[in-house]
């Protein structure tokens, strides 16, 4: 099945606000950020937590207070792409080509149901 | 008790004020208030604020100031608001002694509201060449100050050919070294476990800011260095540039660029950018660092460009045009074992015997602050 990045992903210049509504909907506490097709980040619950606590404002960018080195995969093969998020302890891990351009998400946990 | 006020407003500056701070903080007969303001209270940059809180220094002010939009004219707009704020901050404070550094415009705003307000202002980093706006706001700050500490002979010359008083220039050498000097810098595993390095391959560290006076051609000429360590694809740490006019699209660019071998910091502590530079196989970019600090540790630096054009340099810098092939052969010979095997210990025009700082402090300790010190005429 291909799965919808939508709720998965924002641009550089969308709010905190908008990361925000996406992870609590995506129920997987990330979204990564992603501009013409390419990763540039990732921001996390934890990370829009911590700006709110800098001051930051719900309109402030994501570009702002993104994490600009997230683990990311290049494998093809399931298999392994599970074993690189297992290695890296995250709960989203942007699956890309060479080129950083962003294919799939590779999930720790199977969302809740509403 | 004598009160030095001192300004801040970026990690670059902040990691040689330091222990400058630490030093007044020991003596009983001294006390400073530390100004925070610009890059160091921005999230864009890293926050390094809280770089400062975790020093435990004594933060008095935080002056917000940085209008966005990084063009020239927030960044004049936004050193007017820095002069405005300084007004008031040092009404309350009431410094004895305004300590100020470098070439740029906060530290100029510094001295323009101290010398207008009779605080005797001290200026490290006095008289040495930079290129374009930079060179001009350090003259500019010269003409202001009331002390002016030289990082070397060459500096202090060049003040007294500026018509200043022989005893108001103080040959105390670079405490941007004294640090490096006395090793107190990240270490190797350190840096090799932060950034996910490999340090038996070579490492590029990448440090290039917008020219002011080159505004609007920073997108290109960064797009060159991208291209050349795109090239390399050796395993790279690059730094965001400071806030200068043009450093908002450069940023964008850089993360456009994000390769897997690449890792990019908004902002790195001082200790850790030692250890980066130590680690370092290159430095490629146009930071002053290249210049000043890379010769003692026998660093390679590629300077691209025009933005250190006038600045003394050791045969340790490798000049290039913004240029993808220039910048890539310039690191290809940088990293090749017969440039290292030439650069040769302490060949530098930048001096530092680890007790910079101290010297600095001695002197602002002990200066007569009277009409002398604060009446100045321009004696040439």
């Amino acid at each position: 099945m291909e799965r919808d990045l939508s709720l998965f992903t924002v641009g550089p210049t969308d709010s905190l606000r908008l990361a925000m509504e996406k992870i609590d909907r995506n129920k997987h506490r990330v979204v990564v950020v992603v501009d013409e097709g390419r990763v540039l980040g990732t921001v996390s619950d934890g990370d829009v937590r911590r700006a709110y606590l800098h001051e930051q404002l719900p309109i402030t960018p994501v570009s702002q207070i993104m994490q600009l080195n997230p683990h990311v995969t290049t494998e093809t093969d399931p298999e392994r792409r599970r074993a690189a998020l297992l290695r890296e302890r995250v709960t989203v891990l942007p699956v890309v080509d060479e080129d950083n351009v962003l294919l799939d998400v590779e999930l720790a946990y199977e969302p809740f149901a509403d | 008790m004598r009160h030095i006020a001192i300004l801040t407003e970026a990690r670059s500056s902040y990691g040689y004020l330091r222990p400058i701070a630490r030093l007044i903080e020991a003596d009983p007969e001294l006390q400073y208030s530390l100004i925070v303001t610009n890059q160091h209270l921005l999230p864009d940059f890293g926050y390094s604020v809280e770089e400062i809180e975790r020093d435990g220094l004594n933060i008095t002010d935080r002056i917000y100031m940085t209008l966005d939009g990084y063009t020239p004219a927030t960044m004049v707009k936004s050193l007017g608001v820095l002069l405005l704020s300084l007004g008031d901050a040092f009404v309350r404070l009431q410094p004895d002694f305004v300590l100020v550094l470098g070439d740029r415009g906060d530290s100029l705003m510094a001295a323009l509201a101290g010398a207008h307000m009779n605080i005797p202002v001290a200026h490290i980093q006095a008289g040495e060449r930079s290129g374009n706006i930079d060179g001009l706001t350090r003259h500019a700050i010269t003409r202001f100050a009331h002390v002016h500490f030289a990082s070397g002979p060459d500096a202090a010359e060049r003040l007294r050919r500026m018509g200043e008083d022989e005893w108001r220039i103080q040959l105390v050498g670079a405490p941007q070294l004294d640090e490096l000097v006395r090793g107190d810098v990240a270490p190797p595993e350190e840096i090799a476990e932060r950034f996910e390095l490999d340090l038996t391959e070579p490492l590029l560290l990448v440090v290039q800011h917008p020219v002011t006076e080159e505004y609007g051609e920073g997108v290109e000429q960064m797009r060159e260095t991208l291209e050349a360590v795109c090239e390399l694809r050796h395993q790279t740490v690059l730094i965001f540039p400071n806030t200068d006019a043009g450093s908002d699209d450069l940023r964008l660019l850089v993360e456009r660029y994000h390769r897997p071998f690449m890792r990019l910091e908004r902002n790195v502590p001082r200790r850790v950018y030692g250890g980066l530079m130590q680690a370092a196989s290159a430095l490629v970019g146009n930071s002053s660092s290249g210049l000043i600090e890379a010769p003692a540790l026998n660093l390679p630096a590629i300077n691209v460009g025009e933005r250190q054009r006038d600045r003394a340099r050791a045969p340790n810098v490798i000049d290039v045009p913004h240029n993808r092939s220039a910048i890539a052969d310039a690191i290809r010979r940088a990293l090749s074992a017969e440039f290292r095997a030439g650069l040769a210990n302490g060949d530098s025009p930048y001096v530092s015997d680890g007790r910079v700082s101290e010297r600095i402090v001695e002197f602002l300790k002990t200066v007569p602050i009277d009409a002398r010190l604060l009446r100045k005429q321009i004696a040439y």
